[in-house]
């Protein structure tokens, strides 16, 4: 299963009827997925649109054994993926990235311009609980975060329920931070 | 136009419409399929492939305490070991259990070693939990009652104090769970849930004693306190609501209503119970404000009202080693049996500690206790400390 992964990368038909077909088909399989306890607050797509205007580019950082060491300090265990995609242009980049809560992973975008936070939004919630994490009045709170040492140089107030999700979102945002370091952008 | 050119200018018409018919069905056809790609794309950033390992959730909890009577007399108790174990069947179905072990070795106040025959496996979770999507969920089994402040939360990491606060334990009563089904709906700012369980039965004892236990007898030392003992002769309704609209602050209310708390008094004793409950928190500050009380159909006994309440500010900060906070707290509380003649306990307790968050699974707790009794002089104090882990 973990090939479809790879597939998803770059499609691998090349003719117009082909791709077509293969895009709706993996549209339709995949969205059998993303279930009715998924919350998608936004798509990556809409996240990114909303930034750049359209979807950048793909890009994608092969992390070094060092990167990866870096990442595993600032998560706490390994980070699942050792190819990150990333989209840039204006000067800054998106990261979609994921982290668990308490049991489910949070997928989260978060906008990185000259090594501080621009945006962090929470696009799919997968828990019953916690969910207060995804509104505005807590998300507002990376806006400006750079990285210090391993983790944010500001001080984001938790939730009462949520310290999990809360958690999850902090790591993720100095992945983010690192990550943009790593890339030089 | 002579025919020729007739013809001409035909051809040319069709074949202008059919381009532009060809062109602009290319061009949707383009957007729709550039589309598709952006369908692709998200699919491929957030849709979540499950191995079976990964249906499976684990986590875990414990808490390790001594007290320290001012007056003497030392109590040391593994209070309590959890484990979290969760599966998920679908996208939409998901077992939740939590299992407890209590006071597996324990020395208390005015024993000299350390003894198991307090010792309590027990459910306290156990529910099949199905989301309907739109914000609605559904669950059914052994719930924690939607009541209280600690009730649903109270892996030590998340609250003040080595031992839950009095209030809760004795008025609630916390930890409580009911076998039950209910739904809870989440709109935006306002959240509801209501739930119908098993009462509780005191059996003309106290609130607290009359929760039914879902444990196992362990080791046959302890007869009463851990059978599978559900109370099948009444039955109980809860409704909570909470709102979370105004910045930093959560305000929640519970009523509920009990068909009959005492199975051996003749007639019905009902009983309701409300609670109301609100935490407010700006940067490392914190204020729990709680009261509660319930009212109940007893005659000839002081449990026919049974009240609590405590408000608790907390400060907490971060250092280079951690997180620190410091937290006051004031409860009054009133609670008796419920058997003709009984007469009530009221307590003003006073409370001052710290919690010493080592990262965020680990805490060490340290508070000073003072409880006043009504109709008694002086009062009694203890020194406790623990140490918690949450997974």
């Amino acid at each position: 299963m973990g090939n479809l992964s790879n597939l998803l990368f770059i499609t691998p038909v090349r003719s117009f009827f082909g791709r077509a077909a293969f895009s709706i088909l993996v549209v339709a399989f995949l969205s059998s997925y993303v279930s009715a306890a998924d919350k998608v607050y936004e798509k990556p797509s809409a996240f990114m649109k909303r930034h750049f205007g359209a979807i950048p580019k793909t890009q994608v950082i092969a992390l070094s054994s060092s990167q990866s060491k870096q990442l595993k300090s600032i998560f706490g265990h390994k980070y699942a993926a050792q190819k990150i995609r990333y989209w840039q242009a204006n000067g800054k980049t998106a990261w979609i990235l994921d982290e668990v809560g308490k049991s489910q992973p949070i997928t989260t975008g978060i906008i990185v311009r000259g090594g501080r936070i621009v945006e962090l939004k929470v696009l799919v919630y997968r828990e019953s609980h916690g969910w207060e994490v995804s509104r505005p009045f807590f998300t507002k709170q990376f806006v400006g975060a750079s990285l210090n040492g391993k983790t944010l140089n500001k001080k984001v107030d938790g939730i009462v329920g949520a310290t999990l999700s809360v958690n999850a979102l902090k790591k993720l945002s100095a992945a983010a931070l690192y990550l943009s370091q790593q890339t030089g952008k | 136009m002579d025919g020729d050119s007739a013809w001409f200018h035909k051809l040319y018409i069709m074949n202008k419409t059919l381009f532009t018919t060809a062109a602009l069905s290319y061009a949707l056809l383009g957007a729709a399929f550039a589309g598709s790609e952006v369908d692709a794309l998200d699919a491929s950033l957030i849709s979540k492939e499950k191995s079976l390992w990964d249906r499976f959730s684990f986590g875990t909890y414990g808490e390790i305490h001594s007290t320290f009577l001012k007056d003497g007399g030392t109590d040391i108790d593994p209070h309590r070991i959890v484990l979290f174990a969760d599966f998920q069947f679908t996208d939409n179905l998901k077992f939740v259990t939590e299992t407890e072990l209590e006071h597996f070795l324990r020395k208390s106040a005015g024993d000299s070693s350390f003894t198991s025959s307090g010792v309590e496996l027990k459910f306290e979770q156990a529910y099949l939990e199905y989301t309907f999507g739109d914000d609605l969920l559904a669950k059914a089994g052994l719930i924690l009652a939607p009541v209280g402040v600690l009730n649903e939360v109270h892996e030590p990491t998340t609250f003040y104090g080595v031992e839950r606060p009095n209030v809760e334990k004795r008025i609630i009563p916390t930890t409580w769970t009911v076998l039950g089904v209910g739904a809870t709906k989440t709109y935006d700012v306002w959240q509801f849930e209501g739930l119908l369980h098993g009462g509780n039965d005191t059996k003309g004892g106290s609130i607290r004693g009359g929760r039914s236990k879902y444990g196992i007898d362990l080791f046959g030392v302890n007869s009463d306190g851990n059978r599978f003992n559900q109370n099948n002769d009444s039955w109980a309704i809860t409704g909570r609501t909470k709102y979370s609209g105004i910045e930093g602050l959560v305000l929640s209310g519970s009523l509920q209503y009990q068909s009959d708390m005492d199975s051996r008094a003749s007639g019905t004793q009902n009983g309701v119970l409300g609670e109301a409950h609100g935490i407010y928190r700006n940067g490392g500050f914190q204020f729990i404000a709680m009261g509660t009380a319930w009212d109940i159909d007893v005659d000839n006994s002081e449990g026919d009202s049974q009240w609590g309440y405590y408000a608790e500010p907390s400060y907490a900060w971060d250092t280079a080693i951690g997180k620190v906070g410091v937290f006051g707290r004031v409860s009054q509380y009133k609670y008796a049996d419920l058997a003709a003649g009984s007469t009530a306990k009221e307590y003003t307790e006073y409370n001052l500690g710290g919690n010493y968050w080592i990262n965020e699974n680990l805490v060490v707790k340290a508070d000073y206790l003072n409880v006043e009794k009504k109709g008694e002089n002086g009062s009694t104090e203890s020194y406790n400390f623990g140490f918690g882990w949450y997974y």
